[in-house]
């Protein structure tokens, strides 16, 4: 380990230095605050010096140490005169993890080492393993963004708006048009976020494109991700989606919903005249033998938008710790007001309660407009 | 946001004849894992225990990763050879286990 020294008294700095030789460590020393300044370009695994360093104080160096982001976890240990009390209140308010009274015993200083160096070492594993996360959640992302990106075409009634709870929304919506021109369109909820919901989210969309492309109905493609995800997930992990059929003409929607909030339907006057419940548990909990891919039928006459959410959206929480509600989503759709766009009018209205905290769960709103 | 120390889980288990209920109370995630996983490893174990219950009347709150240590505690129970319920949901773990149609998989009552 890379130890830097600096004590005024030179006697004290040749028998500490040679303490810290003989334990196997690399030694550089400075004779004041300048000095400790200068060599910490170096990147010393310890500093210790003396508190009352020439130039620049060893508590004033330490207080600058600490504030660099690179050596803020660096163990910086102060030689402290004894018995001085203005001497521990500079102490503490300096940010110094350790410190060795004068005079000095040579079984204090190696004790002392040793124990910062341990510490050091537990600031390093964390930092990696940190890292490794960053890392992780850097590859789930970009394995989410080129999903979404595969989307072939802009659907121009189709509005989608996604706020995530952390680095990255893992609520998957995507769709897609079959050779006949209906609309396939699928918006799913994995548990967990990152790597986890990236992991799920790529046998999907892979099924619901190659299907969708090749003509299949909505209840073989449920089937065969249900399949897939109680194939690759382990329990506890699923997925709560919803996946919509719009006939070409738009006249006919098809739903199956396991485990989303209820898909609204609302009419010209926005009052809500339909309403699709999740009546299915979510993907990847059923035994593909058991599983039941069975969809409920809506006429779109009089129809004006669909809406559907992630249970992320209903459980916004504002500052106060209540719920945004399917009430109060029912009522902001029901609203007449200025703002006459469904989409634009939930957004806002969740945005406003919300009042600039971050949604504890990936908020999704997707709203058809029918015409 | 930091609610989470006002809000975590608070678990208690009171065991009756062959029946071990884990009381739960505040917010069920992800958070809660550990806790969760360490209240009902126990009576697993216990052969004197037949039936496992776990008591929703007090969850303000509660997310897919607690749907998920459900389904993960409904296999461990199976394989221990004893019984699952969920009791008196909340109005709020009511309408989630709705939502995930739950009532397939778990006794609820």
């Amino acid at each position: 380990m890379k130890i830097l020294l600096a004590q005024t008294d030179a006697a004290s700095l040749e028998m500490i230095g040679a303490l810290l030789l003989s334990e196997g460590h690399e030694v550089s020393t400075a004779s004041d605050g300048n000095g400790v300044m200068a060599a910490m370009s170096d990147n010393p695994d310890l500093v210790m010096m003396d508190a009352n360093l020439p130039a620049i104080s060893g508590y004033e160096c330490c207080r600058q140490i600490k504030h660099d982001e690179n050596n803020r976890h660096k163990p910086v240990v102060l030689l402290m005169p004894s018995q001085d009390m203005t001497a521990w209140a500079r102490f503490s308010e300096c940010g110094a993890d350790d410190f060795i009274e004068q005079p000095l015993s040579p079984h204090v200083v190696k004790a002392k080492i040793r124990l910062l160096l341990r510490l050091n070492e537990l600031y390093q594993r964390l930092d990696t393993s940190h890292r490794h996360a960053e890392q992780e959640i850097r590859l789930a992302k970009h394995m989410f963004d080129s999903i979404t990106k595969r989307q072939p075409q802009v659907v121009d009634f189709l509005d989608f708006w996604g706020l995530s709870a952390g680095h990255f929304c893992g609520d998957l919506f995507i769709y897609e048009r079959t050779p006949e021109n209906h609309l396939h369109l699928f918006l799913g909820d994995f548990t967990g976020h990152g790597l986890a919901a990236a992991m799920g989210a790529l046998p999907v969309s892979d099924i619901f494109f190659a299907m969708t492309r090749n003509g299949f109905g909505i209840e073989q493609i449920i089937a065969e991700v249900n399949h897939k995800l109680y194939e690759i997930m382990p329990t506890g992990k699923f997925c709560a989606a919803a996946f919509l059929r719009l006939d070409a003409d738009c006249t006919k929607l098809e739903i199956w919903n396991g485990g989303l909030p209820p898909i609204l339907l609302a009419d010209r006057q926005s009052k809500i005249a339909g309403k699709c419940e999740s009546f299915h548990l979510p993907l990847g909990i059923s035994d593909p033998a058991d599983f039941n891919s069975k969809t409920v039928q809506f006429d779109l006459a009089g129809i004006e938008s669909v809406v559907l959410c992630s249970d992320g959206l209903i459980e916004a929480q504002n500052s106060l710790g209540e719920g945004f509600g399917e009430e109060r989503l029912a009522q902001v759709i029901a609203r007449k007001a200025k703002e006459r766009a469904i989409f634009n009018r939930i957004k806002s209205n969740v945005l406003s309660f919300l009042e600039g905290l971050e949604p504890h769960d990936d908020v999704s709103l997707a709203v058809i407009n029918i015409n | 946001m930091d609610i989470k120390d006002s809000n975590s889980l608070r678990i208690n288990v009171i065991s009756i004849s062959d029946t071990a209920t884990l009381h739960l109370s505040g917010h069920f995630s992800f958070d809660a894992h550990r806790e969760f996983k360490a209240a009902y490893k126990n009576q697993l174990k216990n052969t004197t225990i037949a039936a496992i219950v776990v008591n929703f009347a007090e969850v303000k709150y509660l997310d897919s990763a607690a749907l998920g240590m459900l389904l993960v505690l409904r296999d461990h129970v199976r394989a221990a050879n004893k019984s699952l319920t969920l009791s008196k949901p909340s109005a709020f773990a009511g309408r989630a286990f709705d939502i995930a149609r739950f009532n397939q998989m778990f006794s609820i009552c």
